[in-house]
């Protein structure tokens, strides 16, 4: 079956083949049994139908015989009696024909014995008859006469019981063969019906296991070729090939497509494997900025549903905080440019919590030049700006307690001075360096020690102005920038204030821990215009207060030179 | 055959009118002893067509055709509805066939008298008026 079978022109030709032998089988069957029919018919035809005949012929043939030895008899017309008496020779021929007919029969129920007594019984009456009724003799019959006539009718009777017993069974014999050749037909259709059905199944039974084996197999395998391949799974090579399989062709074909490929391109798979596991949030728009594709990593960065985010206005997803980098006309504009880099976005998740993102986008165009969408990443920057925030803060405050250090004061003011300068106002620097603190360092700990300098912190920030500047000069030292004073005596007073708040008792732990502090007072313009004026001045003031002993306050202007 | 026909019919009218001119009518008789006084027209009918054979008391009935002029025609056409030749060519058409042999015939009134004396079972008709005290007559009744 293997020699020719490989391509799908034999394939199909040994489907047809075999549903054309079951027809050849089927067709030659019915012929048989139509010759079959035939030949039976002609048997009837041939043998036994004239032979039914001659049984009604030979009863015939007697009636005329008797109706004439009747008709002679009532008439007493001699020539009547000849004539019947002719008849004789017929019909022994008739009675020989069928007893030549009985010899050469099988199938005859006539017996050769019982036609022959017939014949017998008949050449007696046929004699008898002869005798009789060649003198019929009309009137005054003897009583024997009259005996030997009826004996002679009943004879006649009797022969013509006989005559049609054997045209009955002529019939009969007839009848049983029409029967026989009716059954036998029946049976022959039966049979042939049967036959029919039986081919047809069969022939529909073999043909579909051949299309299957030879067609439907090697296309499923494609198929299921297919089917792996659309999954993104290994595609499995196909079984070697002849020449001339076509299927195996194409299997082979679609296979080392695949296996191409698999070289040559990524599967979405891949793909999407990649975007679900990239850091970013991506985001792909269409041409109108509505919502394509969105990365898993955007659904849990916006806390939206992938189906809620498909087909929505990119919009949404912002805040537009007032130093946004980002701007519909922005995003607009990447399709111009091509792409834009990196900006900074305040983004709104669904909840409305509001997050910075570095935004960069780009346009997607397909080989016809089309601009098929734009690629948007999302980075959350929110670690980056406390970060950012956090070094900010690191540069301009006192990580201790909070308040401005040293860099911030300086730009505070240099701020203050220019501002005073143009607004012609009164400014105030107050110095300050905490007594009585080493020994608290010393025998308490450092922990103890940061502590009470945040509580210094706070008491400063609390008696002083909002446009006043608390700042940690480093150590236990801090500076006072007095903002805008009405007067110059105002600072003194503030001095007093601070003076008497610092020196109330510090509760830390259970334990009261009392300090004073020195300051040093300088006044702009009074005692300098400038920044290092100011500040060396309320330090060498604050230098006085402390060998004034402490806990008090020296005016720059009280500064001795000498 | 026509002819004779025709001439016997013509004949048998002829001596029908005479006998009725003549008031002469037949009557049915049997032996003294037959066990039967009277029979219907029907039964008459059938016993002289030979279809019925026998007295009720199982014993064979012999039927005398009386051939005597002045009857046989009367009674074959009041009772069988037959002319004579027809009657004749009954029987031999019966005897032909081998059913029966043809009744016994008598000439006259005084043969049929004479063999119903020694025949018991016969059955015959003659003219009433030589009816005598010999046989016994049998009344038809319809």
């Amino acid at each position: 079956m293997n020699f020719s079978t490989s391509s799908i022109r034999s394939k199909i030709w040994l489907c047809v083949l075999i549903a054309l032998i079951g027809f050849l089988v089927a067709t030659m069957s019915s012929f048989y049994a139509n010759i079959k029919q035939y030949q039976n018919l002609s048997q009837l035809q041939k043998e036994y139908y004239p032979l039914a005949s001659l049984g009604l012929q030979l009863m015939n043939t007697l009636e005329l015989q008797t109706e004439g030895y009747e008709d002679a008899f009532m008439i007493g017309e001699q020539s009547l009696a000849v004539e019947a008496n002719e008849i004789k020779g017929k019909i022994l021929a008739l009675i020989d024909n069928i007893l030549n007919f009985v010899r050469n029969s099988s199938s005859c129920p006539l017996r050769e014995k019982d036609i022959m007594a017939i014949r017998q019984e008949y050449l007696t009456f046929a004699t008898l008859a002869e005798k009789i009724y060649s003198h019929p003799g009309i009137e005054n019959l003897s009583r024997d006469k009259q005996k030997e006539i009826r004996e002679l009718g009943l004879m006649q009777g009797a022969l013509m019981q006989g005559f049609k017993s054997i045209s009955d069974q002529l019939d009969n014999s007839l009848i049983g063969q029409i029967e026989k050749t009716k059954k036998k037909s029946l049976s022959t259709m039966v049979l042939l019906g049967s036959l029919f059905i039986t081919a047809f199944l069969l022939v529909g039974l073999i043909v579909d296991r051949v299309a299957s084996r030879l067609l439907v197999t090697p296309l499923s395998r494609i198929r299921d070729n297919i089917k792996r391949f659309s999954l993104g799974q290994n595609t499995i090579q196909p079984p070697a090939i002849e020449d001339s399989d076509e299927i195996g062709h194409l299997a082979m074909a679609f296979w080392e497509m695949t296996e191409d490929l698999k070289i040559t391109t990524v599967s979405k798979r891949y793909v999407d494997n990649i975007i679900r596991n990239m850091s970013g949030a991506l985001i792909v728009l269409k041409p109108d900025m509505t919502i394509q594709t969105v990365s898993q990593q955007t659904v849990e960065l916006f806390s939206y549903t992938e189906e809620e985010l498909l087909g929505l206005h990119m919009d949404v997803l912002f805040s537009h905080g007032d130093d946004d980098e980002i701007s519909a006309d922005k995003i607009a504009s990447i399709v111009v440019d091509g792409a834009v880099k990196t900006l900074e976005a305040t983004c709104r998740t669904r909840e409305g919590h509001v997050f910075p993102a570095h935004f960069s986008g780009s346009s997607m165009y397909n080989e016809a030049g089309e601009l098929q969408g734009i690629i948007c990443v999302f980075n959350d920057i929110t670690e980056l700006k406390n970060a950012e925030k956090k070094l900010t803060e690191m540069a301009h405050y006192d990580t201790l307690t909070g308040l401005a250090n040293r860099n911030l004061f300086f730009q505070s003011l240099d701020h203050a001075i220019l501002d005073a300068k143009r607004h012609n106002r009164i400014l105030a620097l107050l110095y300050l360096d905490l007594d009585k603190f080493k020994p608290i360092n010393d025998r308490w700990s450092h922990d103890i020690g940061d502590l009470v300098l945040q509580e210094i912190g706070k008491r400063l920030e609390e008696l002083t102005r909002a446009d006043d500047t608390v700042a940690r000069m480093g150590g236990d030292e801090f500076i006072v920038l007095l903002n805008s004073l009405n007067e110059a005596g105002d600072a003194e007073r503030i001095a007093e204030k601070i003076i008497g708040k610092i020196a109330e008792p510090i509760q830390i732990n259970k334990y009261s821990h009392i300090l004073g502090v020195s300051v040093g007072i300088s006044i702009f313009p009074a005692n300098g215009d400038s920044m290092e004026d100011l500040i060396v001045q309320a330090d060498m003031a604050m230098y006085q207060a402390k060998k004034n002993g402490g806990s008090c306050l020296f005016n720059a202007k009280n500064l001795n030179y000498s | 055959m026509q002819k004779s026909t025709v001439l016997i019919v013509s004949f048998l009218l002829l001596l029908t009118t005479c006998l009725v001119a003549s008031g002469k009518e037949y009557v049915l008789v049997c032996h003294k002893e037959c066990p039967v006084d009277q029979l219907t027209h029907r039964e008459v009918e059938r016993i002289f067509l030979g279809k019925m054979r026998k007295w009720p008391d199982g014993s064979g009935i012999e039927i005398v055709v009386n051939s005597n002029e002045e009857v046989h025609a009367l009674f074959t056409r009041d009772m069988l509805n037959k002319s004579p030749s027809q009657f004749s060519n009954y029987w031999r058409r019966i005897l032909f066939s081998g059913k029966n042999i043809l009744p016994v015939n008598v000439k006259s009134d005084v043969d049929a008298q004479s063999y119903l004396l020694e025949h018991t079972n016969a059955l015959s008709y003659i003219n009433v008026t030589n009816l005598n005290s010999t046989v016994k007559k049998i009344l038809v009744v319809e």
